[in-house]
């Protein structure tokens, strides 16, 4: 068992790896009557291509999740089993995992081994494949009414051409009613496997307890996937459509627009993938966040009401999403696509935007649910848990800040607008 | 932790010292009866207040004092309970050890300039910063009738009466945000303190000699020790309605007054009988709407106590809805029979003691729970946690007689526009 302080705080995050694969992750605490367990396979909704022993198959969208609302089907039922400590166990599927949780400040031990065991196996029917559509195209048809969602899915759907993040991880209709319980088994085999997994337990527990009881339960869970590769297509710079409008249930309209960047462009840097990221930010939030002098005077000029933006990526890209509600959303991009030319940035701002970030890492470590998402924030993004951050923060310096602004440009976007629909003719 | 309640004049302090976390948390909470015309007004004074202030005149200073702070997180809300209208001032702040020296004690400082010293010209509140916020507001507003689960309940409301205190938005109406001006709004800012029952709270690693003097900050002040009831109650007869809307999938909400439960079954039997019914994934409703019939994705049951009001929602399609509506009307049946088991109860149980026993784990949570227990009528939490251990099967029975469907409303999915499968 490997230790690491977590900053300068109290807190330490202890790290095993079993033979089998599967890695574990955990930080106690003090104070704290509640505890998050959470496994995490990495298949999400994007890994529905891929490659096992030679052969290439190609699944439905949305089958990630569907497998997630199918690992609840068991004969001693999860809900039940955590009902018992009154937990709250819940599961969740993105675009790069599917996680397994319970929340709870009982049963820790017994919670483990039942999580631990019930991802170890999956027996589905036909029949319970079949009633789950039903239950399934009535979470999408709810999503459908969500504004902020559809713009998602649209920026998403534009931006990709080729990488299979274009899709929705709900899937669609069509792929929803066709898959089968064969289709799942198949994805079962070869993604639930420990060397694919993580362990991340967090708050109210005792580490040495926590890999004893992984040991254990894991004796027997052996299946492998060295054989197995997910395919994400080569993605290019370009992007899959420049503009869509959609007409919706809203009162104000929505826009949205994205900027699609190869992270080749930073290779000469020689920063880690996380000073990058912060920097990125940084970058956004001097420029374009809630100090930025541009932000008031759009403000002021009333060319948006609500707005906010976010960096995701993949292997290939960073994306760049702004999202604003306005009524002058014209020209709001117009504005905006003006002032992307010349980002204004300052040293001041930089010194203040790291005291933000560290904050966010003090305040974090009171949660325990916090530190578990910050810990597979990192292993998703960059492959192992960074446990010193606000070291890095305080050794950031304006001068990359600089050089990022300049190496990027904001050539390939695509925009999407969220419309009220007319009035319904009257019956 | 060590709690002290202090009678100042014009407020009263509650110091909550506590080591558990790496932030002091600051609340002062004004409230008073609910009247619908004051909504507007309270919304836009807090949300003014918090944009800009004279030192700090636009929304941009504002949030760069925050940063400055330690990214000091200041929020304002209002919201209702039962009768009573709310409205918190917050700050969460980095305590000085973890920041640095001062940290806490100038964030606090900078808290109450924004409070007292509002960005006032010529005894009305800024133009440009009042237009923004006010624009907001508005659009807030308008956005509310974008979410269909918003819009079903309060049309489900509605039907038990317009005139009801939990009809309407929280942030009034757009007429009367539209009324107001900035002369008026400061006008309102002056009798405000007066017209509130203030408390404050501090919670943190912070000790009653550091905080005593923030009287120096206070020059405001009411002397409202009074109060009435917090409890909506209604009766209604049976009613059923149904209407278009412009979304993909339709809302159904049906339920009824606990009017005629007691106090004690209120805060406790109605809560195990809740669960068991509707509001945990093994819950009757779940298990058959959702399960079983895979009718909806989402459904679950709910009750507030304050509110006086039971109510059930389920987003479902349509073409169910009759059939839906019939199996909540037999598990409603079925809870009055006593169709539920041991395991049903306990873990019920479970769930109230895991939140109750969880409250300590967070600093906004214990205030919260502190301010219920000295003005909305709840335990202490050892308390809480005798009377949920004391409940039998019978008492749950008992509540599930007197809880009867007076309302249905569904909200039906557009029927007329197909939305291409994406």
């Amino acid at each position: 068992m490997k230790k690491y302080q977590i900053n300068n705080f109290e807190e330490n995050l202890y790290y095993e790896e079993l033979n089998n694969g599967l890695k574990i992750y955990t930080v106690p605490i003090k104070n704290k009557k509640q505890f998050s367990v959470m496994l995490i396979t990495r298949y999400g909704g994007r890994d529905i291509n891929f490659e096992k022993d030679g052969k290439v198959y190609n699944t439905p969208t949305g089958i990630a999740h569907f497998l997630e609302h199918k690992m609840f089907e068991r004969e001693d039922d999860p809900f039940s089993f955590y009902g018992k400590f009154g937990s709250d166990v819940n599961a969740a599927t993105s675009d790069d995992y599917t996680c397994y949780y319970f929340i709870g400040n009982k049963g820790l031990e017994e919670g483990l081994k039942y999580l631990l065991n019930w991802i170890q196996s999956l027996n589905i029917t036909d029949e319970q494949v079949e009633k789950e559509q039903g239950i399934i195209l009535e979470e999408a048809s709810m999503y459908k009414d969500n504004p902020n969602r559809v713009l998602y899915n649209e920026i998403r759907k534009n931006i990709y051409v080729n990488d299979s993040k274009k899709n929705q991880v709900i899937g669609t209709d069509d792929d929803i009613v066709r898959i089968t319980k064969k289709d799942l088994d198949l994805c079962y085999n070869t993604f639930y496997v420990p060397s694919n997994m993580y362990l991340i337990v967090t708050g109210n527990v005792d580490p040495e307890r926590i890999i004893e009881i992984a040991k254990h339960e894991n004796k027997s869970f052996n299946r492998n996937n060295i054989n197995v590769k997910s395919i994400y297509n080569n993605e290019p710079d370009t992007v899959a459509c420049e503009f869509s409008e959609k007409k919706m249930n809203v009162e104000i309209p929505k826009v949205a627009v994205a900027y699609k960047i190869n992270k080749d462009i930073f290779n000469g840097l020689n920063i880690t993938a996380f000073e990058l990221d912060v920097y990125l930010h940084c970058l956004i939030n001097i420029s374009l966040g809630i100090t930025s002098e541009i932000r008031q005077k759009w403000l002021e000029n009333k060319l948006f009401n609500d707005a906010f933006y976010r960096i995701s990526e993949i292997e290939s890209h960073y994306i760049i999403e702004f999202y604003a509600t306005s009524n002058k959303e014209d020209e709001l991009i117009k504005a905006l696509e003006e002032y992307l030319e010349d980002l204004q940035i300052d040293e001041e701002s930089f010194e203040r935007e790291k005291k933000l970030w560290i904050a966010n890492e003090i305040r974090s470590i009171d949660n325990p649910m916090t530190v578990l998402y910050g810990i597979l924030d990192d292993l998703l993004d960059y492959g192992n848990y960074i446990s010193n951050k606000i070291e890095y923060i305080k050794h950031l310096n304006y001068k990359t800040l600089e050089k990022i602004k300049k190496i990027i440009s904001y050539n390939n976007k695509t925009t999407v607008k969220i419309t009220p629909k007319k009035e319904k003719a009257e019956k | 932790m060590k709690i002290k309640t202090l009678d100042k004049n014009g407020y009263r302090l509650h110091l909550i010292k506590s080591n558990n976390f790496k932030t002091i948390s600051f609340k002062i909470v004004f409230w008073n009866e609910l009247k619908k015309e004051d909504l507007a007004y309270r919304n836009m004074l807090v949300n003014n207040l918090l944009f800009s202030s004279h030192k700090y005149n636009t929304n941009r200073k504002i949030a760069i004092r925050k940063e400055e702070l330690y990214s000091a997180d200041i929020y304002g809300k209002t919201y209702r309970k039962g009768t009573q209208i709310v409205t918190e001032i917050c700050l969460s702040s980095i305590e000085d050890k973890f920041a640095e020296e001062g940290n806490f004690r100038e964030s606090l400082e900078f808290l109450f300039d924004c409070i007292n010293n509002p960005n006032i010209n010529n005894g009305a509140f800024d133009e440009t910063s009042f237009n923004i916020t006010k624009d907001n507001i508005t659009n807030s507003i308008k956005s509310e009738k974008e979410n269909p689960n918003f819009e079903a309940y309060q049309k489900y409301k509605e039907l038990i009466g317009k005139d009801k205190v939990f009809v309407g938005s929280i942030l009034g109406t757009l007429e009367e945000v539209e009324n107001i001006t900035p002369s008026s709004l400061y006008e309102y800012y002056k009798t405000f303190f007066d017209d509130n029952h203030i408390d404050i709270y501090v919670l943190g690693n912070i000790e009653e000699k550091d905080i005593l003097d923030i009287d120096k900050y206070l020059k405001f002040g009411s002397n409202r020790i009074s109060y009435t009831s917090t409890y909506v109650n209604y009766e209604k007869d049976y009613s059923e309605k149904e209407e278009d809307s412009k979304f993909n999938q339709s809302k159904l909400f049906m339920g009824g007054s606990i009017k005629s439960l007691t106090e004690h079954e209120k805060k406790y039997e109605s809560i195990i009988y809740n669960i068991i019914l509707g509001n945990s994934p093994t819950s009757k409703l779940f298990q058959n709407i959702r399960e079983k019939m895979s009718y909806a994705y989402t459904i679950s049951s709910s009750i507030n106590r304050l509110d006086g009001m039971f109510v059930i929602s389920a987003g479902i399609s349509s073409k169910n809805y009759e059939s839906t509506k019939n199996e909540v009307m037999n598990q409603i049946k079925e809870m009055k029979q006593g169709f539920f088991n041991d395991k049903d109860i306990n873990d019920a149980k479970e769930v109230i003691l895991s939140i109750i026993e969880e409250i300590n784990d967070n600093p906004w949570s214990i205030i919260d729970h502190y301010n219920n227990y000295l003005y909305f009528g709840a335990d202490t939490i050892e308390n809480q946690i005798q009377e949920i251990n004391k409940i039998q099967k019978d008492d749950i029975v008992n509540v599930a007689n007197k809880i009867n469907i007076d309302t249905v409303f569904l909200l039906k999915e557009d029927e007329y526009e197909e939305i291409p499968n994406q």
